[in-house]
């Protein structure tokens, strides 16, 4: 054949491969083949989902009854947990609190449930005023003590979370208290003190508990396989816990071991974070694509809460230094914890700003914090003319 | 003490990022007195409220959405209602699809509102699942107002909703545009089409398949074929936008397979050897009905369905217009080769004609 034959048999090819290439399955809307399609997948019907059932009907028959709501609620914020901090879950909890939400003097069970759901929305300081005058009419109430331990040093209000921390006793103490030390730069000394204070009667959620703080703590202080071996406890116990799961999927990503990574937070993806993981693990793959279009989603709705993982997201993922600065900084306002002060970091550094580092720059002075991938930020900032 | 303490623990666990919280999205296009509207809720939701899930086995079946139909129309049209200058609009429930969204499969309500007079400054209330959960958003779009958005809270139910003039030069290109993209993604269409015009550069004679020797007349029965084509399938589409006949989709889809493999069928074993075009216009009758699903998109409301179907069927037309512009000269410069012959005609026609029949039997 002459050349010209095979250039166009060559076209002719590639046109029939353009045309009948596969399709994105998500284009537009559709009606599946077949009735016997599985076209979503909810939570099984287990007994959790039953009682919650149970507990919905009793608040329909008695909306103003107190107890109703508050049983109704703690289903919902229990199931928001072991399900991975659903925010749809989170706010079917407040909306069966809804003629109690915007009343000041509110029983202290729906109190203490508001302060968790606020806590959970990102509204720190309202669940504040609620934990405050929970500890104040009660200081045996262990519960609202440690919600305000965990609100305060996420604020970076650690006076008022060692405070807190004080007035409980016993492992929850310990645990409760582990975090302060290591953040002035403790943290293997008091991963210990969290092992050690562990026995093998403790409850499993408390263990679970116990375990995903020690194996944080450890990885601050540089020691991944104690914190991997701690985190790989605390999954076996609890495989629905996304928090440390993201924890170690970021120690893994540190040590560039991406693949494993990926691994480990595949099949959650309904989470955003491990989402977020996932697509820093394998660039390009659907997992990313997954992500663009929810926190596009997520942007469309005008939520501001997520500014941490948002700024992390802009900078790894989309790559827009300037624009991921910005929402860091604007975390930084709201939260403090090792986290926030990476993010804000890693963008002063990418951005070559160091001013506007200098605030995360000024806690890890004040704190005493150490860890490592910290440290090598803040070197660079300040080698910055 | 310390038990209590554990009922809510988990210290950090808290402040890990959530999922993507609940949102509804609602999109409304004016046409003359009535507002065209597409309504995606998700699944999760509805099955929170509905008990999709009749069996709790954690999968929500295709079945189990379609048994529920009318309670979840109904459902969802209590919780939205639209009024001019204080008189209600009464909506009319046209069809139930799916759509993927990023946190998950969305039910798509297509319906439209009828105003009393040309539609432009409405009140919407908006109150669905606010009840039961406090962080829902309806987030509405109102088409030709750009793209921004206007969000529904449970703590604002009620917006007035101003409508931009829509021109009709714009409702055609639109319906073009969607019509193009159909043939650029119908699998089905562009693989009906290479069965029509793979035969085209050759001809039948005393049972064997010659080349044509000019290409005049091959490209006299491309047009033949395309234009018959065009012709049936603007018949049955128009007959199905303005409701005239509706046949069940599923059948619709089974039967444009089953047309497929038929005109892949008829070029390795001859049926038909003259007059391609009458089998052209035959199906061409089927696909017209297959085009409603896909023109749906575009939400036309009955005053202006017209304009609709001309810019869909145009849009069609340019579709395919393009394809046979690169195809026809290649092919007909090929038409002498084994490698035309045997490769693209035979094994081409082959192959249409195994994955015809695998979709035949995948969507019965």
């Amino acid at each position: 054949m002459t050349r010209t034959r095979w250039v166009l048999v060559g076209t002719f090819l590639a046109l029939v491969a353009v045309v009948l290439a596969p399709r994105h399955a998500t284009e537009g809307p559709f009606v599946p083949a077949s009735p016997d399609t599985v076209v979503e997948r909810v939570p099984a019907g287990g007994e959790a989902r039953r009682a919650r059932a149970v507990a919905r009907a009793a608040l329909a028959s008695k909306p103003d009854d107190v107890d109703a709501a508050v049983a109704l609620a703690r289903g919902y914020v229990e199931a928001a947990r072991a399900e991975g901090n659903d925010v749809r879950l989170i706010g079917r909890a407040q909306a069966a609190l809804a003629p109690w939400w915007g009343v000041l003097d509110a029983p202290p069970a729906v109190r203490l449930l508001r302060a968790t759901i606020k806590q959970s929305l990102h509204d720190f300081a309202g669940a504040r005023v609620d934990l405050d005058a929970l500890v104040a009419a009660n200081a045996e109430d262990a519960q609202a003590w440690l919600t305000r331990a965990t609100v305060a040093m996420v604020v970076g209000d650690y006076a008022e979370a060692q405070k807190s921390c004080d007035a409980l006793s016993g492992l929850v103490a310990v645990v409760c208290r582990a975090p302060l030390k290591g953040l002035k730069g403790e943290a293997s000394a008091a991963a210990k003190e969290v092992e050690a204070a562990l026995s093998a009667s403790d409850p499993e959620r408390m263990k679970a508990w116990a375990l995903s703080v020690a194996g944080e703590l450890h990885g601050w202080a540089g020691e991944n396989k104690e914190a991997e071996s701690a985190f790989a406890q605390v999954l076996q116990l609890d495989p629905a816990d996304d928090y440390t799961r993201g924890v170690w999927a970021d120690l893994m990503l540190d040590a560039g071991r991406a693949a494993e990574a990926a691994k480990l937070v595949a099949g959650r993806e309904g989470n955003d974070a491990l989402l977020l993981r996932g697509c820093e693990a394998q660039k390009e793959s659907a997992a990313c694509e997954t992500l663009t279009q929810r926190v596009a989603a997520t942007r469309q709705r005008g939520d501001v809460v997520h500014r941490r993982e948002e700024a992390r997201y802009t900078l790894r993922v989309e790559g827009d230094a300037a624009k991921s600065l910005a929402l860091a900084v604007e975390n930084f306002k709201v939260q403090r914890e090792p986290a926030d002060v990476r993010v804000l970091l890693e963008a002063a550094v990418a951005a070559k700003d160091k001013n506007a580092g200098a605030v995360a720059v000024e806690w890890m002075k004040r704190t005493g914090f150490q860890w490592a991938p910290l440290a090598a930020l803040v070197k660079q900032l300040e080698a910055m003319p | 003490m310390k038990l209590r303490a554990v009922l809510l623990c988990c210290l950090f666990a808290a402040n890990a990022w959530a999922h993507k919280a609940s949102d509804s999205y609602l999109t409304l296009t004016q046409k003359g007195s009535e507002v065209v509207a597409r309504w995606d809720i998700a699944l999760k939701d509805l099955d929170g409220e509905l008990d999709l899930d009749a069996d709790a086995d954690g999968k929500i079946l295709w079945s189990e959405v379609q048994a529920r139909q009318n309670e979840l129309m109904r459902y969802a049209f209590s919780h939205l209602a639209l009024s001019q200058g204080g008189t209600a609009c009464t909506s009319r429930p046209a069809s139930l699809r799916l759509t993927h969204h990023s946190d998950g499969v969305y039910a798509v309500l297509d319906f439209s509102f009828a105003c009393a007079g040309e539609v432009k400054d409405v009140s919407m209330a908006y109150s669905l699942l606010f009840d039961v959960d406090a962080q829902h958003r309806g987030l509405v779009r109102l088409a030709g107002a750009g793209d921004s958005w206007v969000s529904f809270s449970s703590d604002e139910r009620t917006r007035a909703l101003t409508f931009e003039e829509v021109s009709r030069a714009h409702q055609i290109w639109e319906a073009f545009t969607s019509g193009v993209h159909h043939i650029a993604i119908g699998a089905d269409h562009l693989c009906f089409l290479f069965a029509l015009l793979l035969p085209s550069v050759l001809r039948r004679r005393n049972g064997q398949w010659e080349s044509v020797e000019k290409l005049k007349p091959a490209l006299l029965e491309v047009l033949k074929v395309v234009t018959s084509f065009t012709v049936a399938h603007s018949i049955t589409l128009g007959l199905a936008a303005f409701d005239v006949i509706r046949p069940e989709p599923k059948w619709v889809e089974v039967a444009i397979a089953a047309s497929v493999a038929l005109a892949a069928l008829n070029n390795v074993w001859t049926l038909l050897p003259e007059g391609r075009w009458s089998l052209a216009f035959g199906l061409g009758l089927l696909h017209g009905f297959g085009f409603v699903n896909a023109m749906q998109d575009l939400g036309a409301g009955a005053t202006g369905i017209w304009a609709s179907v001309l810019g869909f069927n145009l849009g069609v037309e340019a579709g395919q217009a393009a394809i046979v512009a690169v195809f026809v000269p290649i092919a007909f410069a090929l038409r002498n080769t084994k490698l035309y012959r045997v490769g693209f005609f035979k094994v081409g026609s082959v192959a249409i004609l195994c994955v015809a029949v695998w979709w035949v039997f995948e969507r019965i």
